[in-house]
């Protein structure tokens, strides 16, 4: 009873590596002969295929768009990321920054200043030394007599 | 002397772009499983062949060169850290639909094996897909194989038929799964 060849065999036949007696066998042996020709179709397929894939001249596949829509994706969550973390900072500072009350004391205190020294016979020292309360009283009543025509003796022309 | 040598040589050099640049990216594509990669490793091996060199033509089996220097040339980005970790998350590449004449279904089915073979050929140890492209993409005997990958003849075969079987493997599986559709 005749042993038929190994894979491994058959396929050094298929590389011109077998010897004589497995070559004979493969010549008489009609299992094998259809196991060779299954080889030498299989060999051809894959070849054909990894030929097709690796062609150079092919464009670029569905493997290219996953790459652009890969990119877009994380464009996008780190715009996403960036916008939320603006929206928490803003919100965070205004619940923890007490700045916006400080800067309009700030600014009305500045403008009684303004105004205090802008006012004539006001001098800066005095400003510094009296009490800003008594100096904003006694520059308020003054303006209101350079404002009346009659205190000012502007009604007798 | 130099100057005289430049035109025939830049001409030289032409004739073997024309010649061999396909076939290089193609056998890089193979070997490395990306096609930018392998663009660049084919003008990174004439661009090596340039400055190796600018003298006189020299009868040297260049074909051969040119291989050696593009399965080098992939080595070297395999070694590189990058290149592994870029392998791990990487999906295969996909086939285009060429028409062929063929009806869309068989077009389809045509593309989806094509496509499982590429991506059975990539789960092939390097050294084996190395082997396997070199002799049955670029025709190459195992001789010369083994002489351009610096191997035994032994060693070649042994590779060789490792990959032919999980390939093969791959194959009936695909074949399996259309009897079942």
């Amino acid at each position: 009873m005749k042993r038929c060849l190994s894979e491994r065999t058959l396929w050094l036949a298929h590389e011109g590596a077998a010897g004589e007696r497995d070559l004979a066998h493969l010549e008489g042996c009609l299992d094998c002969t259809a196991r060779y020709r299954q080889l030498d179709e299989d060999l051809n397929e894959i070849t054909r295929s990894l030929r097709d894939h690796a062609s150079p001249i092919r464009r670029a596949g569905r493997r290219g768009r996953r790459r652009w829509i890969a990119a877009a994706a994380i464009v996008a969550g780190i715009g996403l990321l960036a916008g939320g973390e603006a929206v928490l900072w803003r919100e965070s500072k205004a619940l923890v920054d007490p700045r916006p009350e400080t800067t309009a004391e700030a600014l009305s205190l500045l403008e009684e200043v303004t105004l205090l020294l802008s006012s004539p016979g006001v001098t800066a020292a005095s400003v510094l030394v009296s009490d800003p309360a008594t100096v904003i009283a006694e520059m308020t009543s003054r303006d209101s007599i350079e404002d009346d025509p009659i205190a000012t003796g502007g009604g007798r022309l | 002397m130099k100057g005289q040598a430049a035109p025939r040589w830049q001409a030289h050099c032409e004739a073997l772009y024309r010649q061999h640049a396909t076939r290089l990216e193609r056998l890089a594509r193979l070997v490395l499983g990306d096609r930018h990669e392998a663009e660049e490793v084919a003008q990174e091996v004439f661009l090596k062949l340039i400055r190796a060199y600018d003298g006189p033509v020299v009868p040297i089996d260049w074909a051969a060169w040119l291989t050696r220097v593009t399965i080098n040339a992939c080595r070297d980005r395999r070694r590189a850290g990058w290149w592994a970790w870029s392998r791990r998350h990487r999906a295969p590449e996909m086939l285009e639909l060429v028409d062929r004449g063929v009806t869309p279904e068989q077009a389809a089915a045509g593309a989806e094996s094509g496509e499982r073979i590429a991506a059975a050929f990539q789960r092939l140890s390097s050294r084996q897909r190395e082997v396997f492209a070199l002799r049955y993409i670029e025709g190459m005997s195992t001789h010369e194989v083994a002489g351009t990958l610096d191997l035994s003849e032994g060693s070649v075969k042994r590779h060789l038929f490792r990959a032919v079987k999980y390939l093969r493997g791959a194959l009936g599986e695909i074949a399996s799964d259309r009897g079942h559709r």
